[in-house]
């Protein structure tokens, strides 16, 4: 993208920052939104969702490997 | 914004870690509280919508796909939400002006008074001028540094409707830094 001249001088305005007190509030917030998160999501619903993400998807790869390296060598021996 | 990739910080968000939303918060905070303030030329409002901007991440960080680019993602979402509040406000400006209680629109912005030199309290007055689809794809663009494919993905755009409009905003922030003549050195 070729700057205008203007740019160079809207890209050096600055980024004032908001209030602190305000700032300190949504920073609060939003940790309370986060520990709400934490705190609902128990060992057992973890390992659940790390078996249905990792385990599962893994295991059906690797069946769909073997059932493809059984097909081809069922084929190979019909014309051995 | 250096540090670790965006799936990663979405990673730690999604698992509640307040330590990644902090450092996000600590990175993007300032940009995108300037971009609502020059974008509504209001305080009060900009520190709304700048909460409630980050708390929608806070909630929705589980949900964001793989690949979704933190800093585009919460300016789409600041902007939209302005722009919803906008709306809503033009319908209470109609039953306003039907009782003949018109608010007054032509407010400075609130970074002028902030500024440093003439040139960026010019420039600050210009901008809060603009024509709102003018000032959010210069604020996106020459203000933020968004590329204009990025800037068109936060405004609902293509790209080359976001460069006709660039190109559009440009002019006419010249045409309102020359009227005022002090401008630029």
């Amino acid at each position: 993208m070729t700057l205008d001249p203007e740019d160079n001088l809207l890209r050096a305005l600055p980024a004032h920052d908001v209030r602190p007190r305000q700032r300190e509030h949504i920073r609060r917030r939003a940790h309370a939104l986060l520990t709400q998160r934490r705190m609902s999501h128990p060992l057992a619903f973890r390992v659940s969702s790390a078996y249905h993400r990792c385990i599962e998807p893994a295991a059906l790869v690797i069946l769909g490997f073997a059932y493809m390296a059984m097909t081809v060598r069922n084929t190979l021996a019909i014309y051995q | 914004m250096a540090g670790p990739p965006d799936d990663e910080i979405l990673r730690g968000l999604g698992r509640g870690d307040a330590r990644v939303f902090d450092a996000v918060y600590a990175s993007l905070r300032a940009p995108l509280y300037a971009f609502l303030v020059r974008l509504s030329g209001q305080v009060s409002l900009a520190e709304d919508l700048l909460q409630e901007t980050w708390l929608r991440l806070a909630r929705s960080a589980p949900d964001l796909p793989a690949g979704t680019q933190l800093r585009p993602w919460l300016f789409t979402v600041a902007r939209n939400l302005y722009r919803s509040h906008r709306r809503w406000s033009l319908l209470d400006g109609e039953r306003l002006r039907q009782f003949h209680l018109v608010p007054a629109t032509d407010s400075p912005s609130p970074f002028e008074a902030l500024a440093s030199s003439q040139t960026e309290r010019a420039l600050e007055r210009a901008i809060v001028r603009l024509p709102l689809e003018m000032r959010e794809v210069l604020l996106l663009c020459a203000v933020s540094g968004f590329e204009p494919v990025q800037a068109a993905s936060v405004l609902g755009i293509t790209p080359e409707a976001t460069r006709q409009r660039l190109s559009r905003a440009r002019a006419r922030l010249r045409e309102l830094l020359a009227l005022d003549e002090k401008a630029l050195p």
